[in-house]
């Protein structure tokens, strides 16, 4: 692109310099050929006279005398003059006197004087009197040829076309000194404007000396190149700042999911030369979205950002911590010499959160699930670190949240496994896949079966029965817990007052409720709505509630039980003594029964301090007014050791199993005139 | 003078019979003139009057006295030829025999004698006055004349005396002395 563009320029500038110089010397030689030749004819003609009167003058002695040898002497001398071709002298009677003739070409001259003769284009011819003291003595008439003339304007033309041709050489080269002075700097304006477009540099500058328009030109160039690099170094700072932003979590500070990705990838490829293990945390905060739900997403950033703040202060300088999602957060650890290092790293984090936050002047207690992978240097194929962490995180959540867990092969069978349930659990309830199962729990001092606990049972299609324990997670994880627990508590309320109408007593329904659950807004008016749709007394209905509700605000928990009480319901805290367990809040929320989880009874048999255990559990139930509910009572040594404990009331599979037709199956229990006690209870009691 | 002969051989090859026709054009009364001697002296008016313009005299003249002596018959020819002619704006008079006291009116004398003795007593009369002498033989120059017309064959030669002319004031035209056979002597003057 750039020499064709060149060299028309040059082309240009020489073609109109040699173009207009020959035009100029063209006209110029046609106007002086022209002009020579109109002044050299009119030089002819009077000299051509001039010498007739001459010529004439000395003749006049010889017409006057009749000298003709004298006469012919006279015209001789013309021959001196090589344009004269003749020269004819007449007397006065106008008779040939005298001729001269230059050569024998020459048309001889005529007898008399004024007798034509054919002379031809070429020739120039005068006639002159001759008078001599006032008296006519003759005539003359003087021939001249154009041929020297014309030789003379031949020479001259020469002479023109060689001085032509000087000057286009002279023009041709001043032409292309031109040229060097204006197309050389062009070009150079051209390479620099190319090297910065195609090397992107703006160290191009063009040095043109001088104070014309194309030294100008090359200035304005400079200081356009300064300009564009002060613009780009402005757009790259931008840039730069905009890539920083993209990289970084704008809420804690902490680098994003893209950074993490990268960072990632370069550890990775640092893998190579270094002997290290990397290994990559994934911890997901437990509770975070009940803090979110109940106390809003104010609360619930500034909680975000006390989290990260703590992760930052415990992991070290050369991790790197990242925020990957809402509450999600994930540490790449770098330079670890066993994979036991990173476990040990995963529970100082896990031991950071479990004290609570103090979030404007509200206390809250979350904690963390990790999953951990890690990658050896001889480890072949780069494993997805990210995908197996994730799992192990999901892993960790459902054996029972804060705590590390570490990624093995099974895991991510598991994943799938889950990703499966959620997708199948999303259609269970309109399908008719979700039923409903009631476990009778039996009054120990009176015998009588006071109250049924509905179970959500899933019964698929192809999967057949899934046990609760692994869809009840994966409904927590997807939201789907919500609609879940609403159809399950109108289920067992509507069931419920059908005992009624078969039982003198009153019967109850327990119903479990997920923290999540728990947690949402809506939850005191969900209970509300469903007590009134289906008109079963508030009091028939006791809702279940597990550890967890303690995790979040618990002045916040305690205010909508509360409420629940307010309204007649009755509140159990299920699985009591498995989770997070601080006897400190027990007090301060208004439980009407505890459930002591059948693990306790489980371990009945294995030794004096497990027996120790469950009696003091019972009785503290018990002194801080609360009914004992134990579970998993399953042989009678069990059912005699817990009523000898003083258990209020047992549930378990040696009293009764789980049943979706409980007014069949209990229907002894449920119909007082059949039978007042269950006889196994009155046995029991009667011993 | 070693051009003389050469000047002389230069006018001998003049044809009288062109000189008649030159003449005869300048003056159509002659015409009426006899031919043969008649011709002749013709000629010799017409070279007569061609030379007063070759001529210049000392002083302005407004007329031009030209007298003539001797035997011959010239004199009536001349006379009736050029006599109240114009030559350059002056106008010839024409004096027969002169007396001593014309002859000094006269701007021109033609001799008409062939004898030396009588040609030298005329050029004697005329002492050293401006007067331009015109004879018709070879002597006459010699004699201390000025212009010779002389015949030679059927043609007529002018012999000049610049000597002559030159002691008697007289200038003659350079073209008209190309012509001439120039000649010395001065004569009684000597």
């Amino acid at each position: 692109m750039r020499v064709p563009q060149f060299s028309s320029i040059r082309a240009n500038i020489i073609t109109v310099v040699v173009l207009s110089s020959s035009l100029a010397v063209g006209i110029y030689t046609m106007m002086m050929t022209y002009v020579n030749t109109r002044t050299s004819i009119d030089l002819l003609d009077t000299r051509l006279a001039t010498l007739a009167d001459v010529i004439g003058q000395n003749s006049t002695a010889a017409l006057d005398f009749s000298d003709r040898k004298a006469a012919t002497e006279v015209l001789g001398a013309l021959q001196r003059e090589l344009p004269i071709v003749s020269a004819c002298l007449y007397d006065s009677r106008g008779t040939l006197f005298s001729e001269y003739e230059r050569d024998e070409e020459a048309t001889p001259c005529p007898g008399h004087v004024g007798t034509g003769r054919s002379l031809g284009g070429e020739h120039r011819w005068v006639t002159r009197n001759i008078r001599h003291a006032a008296d006519f003595v003759g005539s003359i008439e003087l021939t001249a040829d154009v041929r020297d003339l014309k030789s003379r304007n031949y020479r001259l033309m020469l002479i023109a076309i060689m001085l032509a041709l000087l000057s286009l050489a002279v023009a041709g080269f001043s032409g292309a000194l031109l040229q060097r002075r204006i197309s050389k700097p062009v070009s150079q304006l051209a390479a620099a404007m190319n090297r910065v477009t195609a090397d992107g540099t703006f160290e191009a500058r063009v040095s043109v000396e001088g104070r014309d328009e194309i030294a100008q030109l090359a200035a304005g160039f400079n200081r356009m190149i300064i300009e564009l690099e002060h613009r780009n170094q402005v757009a790259r700072n931008a840039e730069s700042q905009l890539v920083e932003q993209a990289r970084t979590d704008s809420l804690t500070g902490l680098p994003n999911r893209r950074h993490l990705v990268e960072q990632l990838e370069q550890e990775l490829k640092r893998l190579h030369t270094e002997k290290w293990i990397i290994g990559l945390l994934y911890i997901d905060l437990d509770g975070f979205k009940l803090v979110n739900d109940s106390l809003g997403h104010g609360i619930g950033d500034l909680l975000l950002c006390e989290v990260a703040k703590r992760l930052k202060a415990r992991v070290r300088a050369t991790d790197t911590l990242a925020r990957v999602g809402g509450d999600e957060f994930t540490v790449i650890l770098t330079g670890l010499e066993r994979e036991g290092d990173a476990t040990v790293a995963a529970d100082g984090l896990i031991q950071c959160l479990s004290r609570s936050f103090v979030i404007e002047g509200t206390e809250i207690t979350i904690g963390a699930s990790i999953g951990i992978s890690t990658k050896r240097p001889s480890g072949g194929d780069d494993p997805d670190l990210m995908k197996q962490a994730d799992s192990a995180m999901y892993a960790a959540k459902r054996s029972g949240k804060n705590r590390a867990v570490f990624f093995s092969p099974e895991l991510g069978l598991m994943a799938r496994e889950r990703l499966t349930l959620e997708r199948e659990l999303r259609g269970a309830i309109g399908r008719g896949e979700i039923y409903v199962e009631y476990q009778p729990e039996f009054s120990t001092t009176t015998g009588r079966l006071v109250r049924f606990e509905a179970l959500a049972r899933w019964k698929h299609p192809h999967l057949g029965d899934i046990s609760p324990a692994r869809f009840i997670p994966v409904a927590e994880e997807s939201g789907l817990i919500y609609g879940l627990g609403e159809f399950v508590m109108e289920q067992a309320c509507r069931e419920c007052i059908e005992w009624q109408r078969m039982s003198s007593a009153p019967i109850q329904v327990a119903v479990n409720v997920s923290a999540l659950q728990f947690m949402s807004e809506m939850f005191v008016e969900e209970v509300a709505t469903i007590l009134q749709r289906t008109g079963i007394k508030p009091e028939l209905l006791q809702v279940e509630l597990t550890e967890s509700v303690m995790i979040g605000s618990l002045h916040h928990s305690a205010e909508k039980m509360k409420k629940l009480r307010s309204m007649g319901v009755t509140l159990a805290m299920d699985d009591f003594g498995t989770g997070y367990s601080s006897l400190g809040y027990l007090s301060g929320l208004p439980f009407s029964a505890l459930k002591i989880d059948r693990v306790f009874v489980r371990n009945l048999h294995s030794g004096p301090e497990s027996s120790t255990m469950l009696r003091s559990m019972i009785e503290l139930g018990k002194k801080m007014g609360m009914r004992v509910i134990v579970e998993g009572v399953e042989e009678e040594s069990q059912l005699d050791a817990v009523v000898e404990m003083g258990a209020d009331e047992v549930q378990g599979y040696l009293v009764g199993r789980p049943s979706s037709t409980p007014r069949t199956n209990f229907a002894e229990h449920l119909d007082e005139r059949r039978k007042t006690y269950d006889g196994r209870l009155s046995y029991l009691i009667g011993s | 003078m070693i051009s003389r002969a050469a000047n002389y051989e230069r006018v001998t090859h003049n044809s009288l019979w062109c000189a008649v026709l030159a003449v005869t054009s300048l003056f159509p009364i002659s015409g009426s003139l006899l031919w043969g001697q008649q011709d002749e002296r013709a000629v010799r008016a017409a070279f007569v009057f061609n030379l007063t313009k070759y001529v210049s005299w000392p002083g302005a003249h407004d007329r031009l006295v030209l007298g003539v002596i001797g035997e011959e018959s010239i004199g009536p020819v001349l006379k009736q030829i050029l006599d109240g002619k114009l030559s350059d704006g002056r106008r010839i008079t024409v004096v027969m025999h002169p007396m001593d006291a014309e002859l000094k009116e006269c701007d021109l004398l033609y001799v008409a004698e062939s004898a030396p003795a009588k040609i030298q007593s005329i050029l004697d009369r005329v002492g050293s006055r401006a007067v331009l002498t015109v004879g018709e033989t070879d002597q006459f120059t010699r004699a201390g004349g000025m212009v010779g017309l002389v015949r030679s064959g059927d043609q007529i030669e002018i012999e000049v005396n610049r000597d002559a002319l030159r002691i008697h004031q007289l200038e003659m035209s350079s073209r008209l002395l190309k012509l001439a056979v120039i000649v010395s002597g001065s004569g009684g003057m000597r």
